[in-house]
């Protein structure tokens, strides 16, 4: 089983995504975290492989929770969760350590993204790959 | 920015009270591109003109009704913090905000020194919305990233 870290404050998207990836087969989103800050307390208590960060956070901004997590734990892999293209924001996440960056609408790619990075690769949603 | 996107900015939603129109001063492009996205979307936030430097912006501002500048602390001439200073000089009723992209009290302070109503953080689009709605009531904010200033 593949365990996620979710920081995301919007409880219904975080809902449908947790459906969504456990549908998949061995993707289990194993902790919400509705903030940056809430997800920094979540970490060290366990184990995760993957965290899908949204970039939209109150207070501490998603990209500079990416940026903490790149540093003090640079074998977890981040991918970024977005509702919009926004290059700027692309561009910032991926200098922060990002290894993804999806649209949260196309949930396929949110899936294909996560096996992707897995793999040690990175990944952009396709709208984005001219960024 | 192209002119007739400007244009087009300038005439949407002018009609509506409740919309605090904005000048943003900022000569990166994509960051631009980004924070109207962002700002025009939410729906009493109206980014009515960019300037790319202080002095168009400076230029710009008698032609222009707005509630609100938002400057890049890092401008090409003359600097961000410059412009704060000289429209909290000029239009002392007129808020200015410090847009940046250094987590840093001292910058924060040197703009909050200058006249500005607010300090927030570029990577922080959620912050940029929470501050704007707070200095437009009036408020100071600061990105809550950087803690006490």
């Amino acid at each position: 089983m593949i365990s996620i870290l979710l920081v995301e404050d919007h409880p219904a998207f975080a809902s449908v995504l947790v459906r969504l990836l456990r549908k998949s087969g061995d993707l289990e989103v194993t902790e919400v975290a509705r903030t940056a800050e809430i997800a920094l307390q979540k970490l060290p208590e366990q184990e995760f492989n993957l965290a899908l960060v949204d970039v939209f956070l109150p207070k501490m901004s998603g990209i500079s929770l990416v940026a903490l997590i790149h540093d003090r734990y640079p074998d977890l892999p981040c991918m970024m969760l977005s509702g919009h293209i926004l290059d700027y924001y692309v561009q910032r996440a991926l200098k922060a350590g990002a290894r993804g960056y999806v649209l949260k609408d196309h949930g396929d790619e949110i899936i294909e993204g996560i096996q992707h990075v897995l793999k040690g690769e990175t990944y952009l949603s396709k709208e984005l790959r001219h960024a | 920015m192209p002119e007739q996107a400007i244009h087009g900015l300038t005439n949407a939603r002018r009609d509506s009270m409740s919309t605090s129109s904005i000048l943003l001063v900022e000569d990166h492009a994509a960051f631009a591109n980004a924070l109207l996205h962002i700002l025009n979307r939410n729906g009493n936030l109206n980014v009515v003109a960019v300037a790319e430097t202080a002095e168009q912006a400076l230029e710009q501002l008698p032609e222009l009704e707005v509630d609100l500048v938002l400057v890049d602390v890092s401008l090409p001439k003359m600097s961000g913090i410059s412009l704060v200073a000289a429209l909290h000089e000029k239009y002392p009723d007129l808020p200015c905000v410090m847009l940046s992209g250094h987590l840093s009290a001292q910058y924060a302070r040197r703009a909050l020194d200058a006249g500005a109503r607010g300090y927030l953080l570029k990577d922080n689009p959620m912050g940029i919305l929470t501050g704007i709605q707070h200095i437009v009531k009036g408020e100071i904010y600061v990105s809550e990233e950087l803690g006490e200033v």
